[in-house]
């Protein structure tokens, strides 16, 4: 069964092959009714990179029995995402933006782990953003009457200003849900970690990337980044909206990147670390300018590549030793190796660190930044990526590194070759973004075009080229293999007896020898010096939930207050609707 | 340019170890004592090679001294050493500023995975120490380093130290900027107040503990190709370079003996007590400093 959906996976990538970027296809219903889907650089764009990971993600599906049900669920979702990123009116997009919710939502109910609570966390604030975007969509109608997004785009440019600030608000709200920004970011993390772990990946990697493909066409294509120039002023090198937009995505990659340093559950780490991420691209998106939307995107790329080889990396973990948390595993490196070298190379792209793809992006990002004379943004990108390192490194040691927790963990084999597969192929495109940088402004600069910004120049496939300096990937990653093999060959040359000793206990600790029942494992004892600094203090105690539950609270006791009115007595509730009747009666008579 | 790669390796692995002699030697002094010998950490170095391996754990625990030495050649390489001369020109034309930041942290992180690999929980706890000290230690240098891309509208070192032929040196320009650089600086060498992650009678030595013969010998040299790295970094970044070896000594040798000279005064931080102190008045500073740069140029 696996087989026949990876080929119905393969399918979508074949046809937009097929059609070049020339795809446009209209079902007409009425005249102000029409359905169409209309292939654009930036489309193609998020199309090619949700198929992609759809079809890596059934690769790695194969190593584990899925119902038919679940496969069909997940077809229906990449053809809901093929909808929404193709989509040339606001009727198609919706569509698409509810199968993709209903679907999703029932694949997310299939999960183990799921309980009501999570679930409907989830449902409600999908339907949230579903309910501001189609709010959005129906006062864009009254104005413009029609769907069309360029019907919409060259109306937008006629209407009051205050219902362009209503439109540019609802739109956004709707797409921060998706994305996760802070506050709104409060389904998120008991989604992501409580849904099936591969489907983990899709959530994080593609899902919340619909958020993003929404931004893009709102601010790019139906306000266009120079109306909202004009519209808001400009501060700096950049515009006031920019630098607003910039703040809240600051703010949720400091505030995520904290808060995943202390999870103690891996897939919790990761979930804050897509919202962390994901910060980092709602903070240039704004920009206006070419190097902000490049960006962007490239970070789009790259956080997709990640956030799929990490998530796939922990659900074979998880499927192979049954354990989910960091105190719970650790020591695996000599029992997976491949597993740790795929997860190594993950998160020395989300750290960011040359000579991987992560840190083109990030290049890109800091120079949007001084393009704009952004300081304080930049340092705040800065600061979340230096305390990024902290989680980065609990991933890797607290699952592989250390020492293993539990008798089981020492009899643990590598896992599954289909969850090896997309890892591999993962972790290559990682290296390849790495060395060839450049090779992706080709891709980018069609997308300037249509937002009509100016275009990045091109020298080479291992050059990237910014505003404020470039660096040649190509090189500094061939510089760090040839010095990592010299120094290889230089130390392996000195002969020094080594004694070959694999024994865990064997280690200098202050003179004793610790006993087998010694705990020896740190994986846990991260994150716990971070609630002594006053700042991530702040920020640790703090959280969403207590907001959302208080307000759940008060919307029980409120509906409760009503509900009072019609238990009991039948004749007050008779009285109660007589009075408001006649109350209607004298308003209306007066 | 291979030639001139070597070259430039053997004055860094030199010199290096000569000022790790002469810290030793002027901490000696201050505190009243004699001091070891002058070269005796270059001799330690070549002792510790021919030494053999207490233990080993395996290969990430070989590789991972490794990564951190190829780190420390490559931030190395990408520096322009000298202002005005062709020196190395072409390979440090292909790297800039942002390249070397997160240069800097690669080798960390290969030592971290060697020190995690090795399964001493001492170690660890000087890694996640020394990662969380990273938090507050990186903002000043970060802000001061942004201040003067901004203010050269450039990433690319060699435009920074060209242009501050004509508009002057940028201690002198960028004051606030530089005073925050070097409360930095003094903890990129693991100098007091910042020097938690070592921290030797606390936890044991820490990253360092489960090391021995050559891959201690290879931290060790690393260690001090890094060092002489990060001194010529400041130098590019706010004395203007140097155009001959001379000054080049001299400049770096002012910056390291400052360095010393704060260092030895201090008592040690608490992790959360560093950070907490670099979040306050250093970052205040260098605020201060850039607010000046992007405001009126």
């Amino acid at each position: 069964m696996n087989s026949i959906f990876l080929l119905l996976n393969l399918l979508p990538i074949l046809f937009l092959y097929q059609f070049g970027g020339a795809l446009h296809v209209e079902l007409n219903f009425t005249s102000s009714f029409t359905l169409s889907l209309i292939q654009t650089p930036l489309g193609t764009f998020f199309a090619y990179l949700s198929m992609i990971s759809f079809l890596l993600v059934t690769i790695a599906q194969k190593s584990k029995k899925f119902s038919f049900s679940y496969y069909m669920l997940q077809l229906l979702l990449s053809l809901a995402m093929f909808m929404i990123v193709l989509a040339g009116d606001f009727i198609t997009f919706f569509i698409g933006w509810e199968i993709m919710t209903w679907s999703s939502y029932f694949i997310i109910s299939k999960s183990k782990n799921i309980d009501t609570k999570s679930l409907q966390k989830y449902i409600l604030f999908s339907l949230a953003s579903a309910f501001s975007l189609i709010a959005g969509m129906v006062i864009a109608y009254s104005f413009a009457h029609s769907f069309d997004f360029s019907v919409i785009s060259s109306a937008f440019r006629d209407m009051p200003f205050n219902i362009q600030i209503t439109l540019i608000v609802l739109f956004s709200l709707s797409f921060f849900t998706k994305a996760g920004v802070i506050g709104l970011h409060y389904w998120v993390v008991d989604t992501y970690s409580k849904a099936p772990d591969l489907f983990s990946s899709i959530l994080s990697a593609v899902m919340s990337k619909m958020g993003i493909y929404g931004l893009f066409l709102i601010y790019g294509h139906i306000v266009g980044y120079q109306e909202l120039k004009m519209m808001f002023g400009t501060i700096l090198n950049g515009t006031n909206f920019g630098y607003t937009l910039a703040w809240i995505g600051v703010a949720t990659s400091i505030i995520a990147t904290f808060k995943a340093i202390t999870q103690d559950e891996v897939k919790k780490l990761l979930a804050y670390s897509s919202i962390a991420q994901l910060g980092y691209i709602i903070t240039v998106i704004g920009f206006g300018t070419a190097y902000g939307v490049a960006g962007a995107m490239y970070h789009t790329l790259i956080h997709t590549i990640i956030k799929l080889l990490l998530f796939i990396n922990v659900a074979a973990i998880v499927a192979q030793t049954g354990k989910s948390k960091f105190s719970e595993l650790g020591g695996l490196i000599y029992r997976t190796p491949v597993s740790f070298v795929m997860l190594l190379i993950g998160i020395i792209g989300l750290a960011g660190m040359p000579p991987l793809g992560g840190f083109a992006s990030k290049f890109m990002m800091y120079n949007a930044a001084i393009d704009t004379k952004f300081a304080l943004i930049l340092i705040g990108m800065l600061f979340s990526g230096a305390a990024s390192f902290l989680y980065c490194y609990k991933l890797v040691y607290g699952i592989y590194l250390g020492h293993p927790t539990s008798k089981n963990l020492e009899t643990t084999k590598e896992v599954p070759i289909s969850y090896l597969i997309p890892q591999i192929i993962l972790a290559l495109l990682l290296v390849l973004t790495g060395a060839f940088p450049g090779a992706f402004i080709k891709v980018i600069n069609p997308v300037l075009v249509e937002f009509s910004l100016s275009t990045i120049p091109y020298s080479g496939l291992g050059v990237m080229n910014s505003a404020v300096g470039s660096f040649n990937g190509l090189f500094i990653i061939s510089a760090f293999v040839v010095f990592f093999v010299l120094i290889l060959l230089l130390i392996t040359r000195i002969k020094s007896k080594a004694k070959n000793n694999l024994n865990r206990f064997d280690i200098s600790y202050c003179g004793e020898v610790p006993a087998q029942d010694t705990s020896l494992h740190f994986g846990f004892g991260f994150g716990a010096d971070l609630h002594k600094i006053k700042f991530a203090n702040a920020i640790l105690k703090r959280s969403s939930s207590s907001f959302y539950e208080s307000l759940a609270t008060q919307t029980k006791k409120t509906s409760e207050l009503f509900s009072r009115m019609y238990y009991g007595n039948i004749h007050n509730t008779m009285l109660i609707i007589l009075l408001f009747f006649s109350a209607l009666f004298f308003i209306g008579v007066n | 340019m291979i030639f001139q790669i070597i070259l430039l390796i053997m004055l860094a692995y030199v010199v290096g170890f000569i000022y790790f002699g002469l810290y030793r030697n002027i901490t000696a002094r201050i505190q009243s004592r004699y001091g070891p010998s002058v070269y005796q950490s270059f001799y330690d170095s070549i002792k510790l090679f021919s030494k053999k391996n207490t233990v080993n754990f395996g290969w990430m625990f070989y590789l991972g001294p490794v990564i951190m030495a190829t780190g420390a050649i490559l931030t190395l390489v990408l520096i322009p050493i000298f202002s005005d001369s062709d020196f190395l020109r072409s390979v440090t034309s292909q790297g800039n500023l942002f390249v070397l930041l997160y240069l800097m942290v690669l080798g960390p992180l290969g030592n971290a995975l060697a020190v995690g690999t090795g399964g001493n929980p001492f170690g660890v706890m000087g890694v996640v120490r020394g990662l969380t000290r990273l938090i507050g230690l990186e903002l000043p240098f970060y802000i001061a380093v942004v201040g003067l891309i901004i203010a050269a509208n450039s990433s690319d070192i060699v435009h920074i130290i060209d242009l501050q032929k004509t508009t002057g040196l940028n201690i002198i320009n960028h004051p606030l900027l530089f005073i925050g650089a070097m409360i930095s600086m003094v903890g990129f060498f693991g100098e007091s107040p910042f020097d938690i992650p070592g921290a030797p009678q606390e936890v044991y030595s820490g990253p360092r503990t489960e090391f021995s013969g050559k891959f201690l010998a290879l931290l060790m040299s690393q260690g001090s190709l890094f060092a002489f790295a990060k001194l010529v970094l400041i130098v590019d970044l706010f004395l203007g370079g140097a155009d001959s070896l001379e000054m080049l000594i001299l400049k770096t040798f002012a910056i390291f003996v400052t360095i010393i000279f704060i260092g030895v005064v201090y008592g040690r931080y608490k992790v959360e007590q560093a950070v907490d102190f670099l979040m306050k008045l250093p970052t205040l500073i260098a605020v201060l400093g850039l607010a000046r740069v992007v405001w009126f140029g």
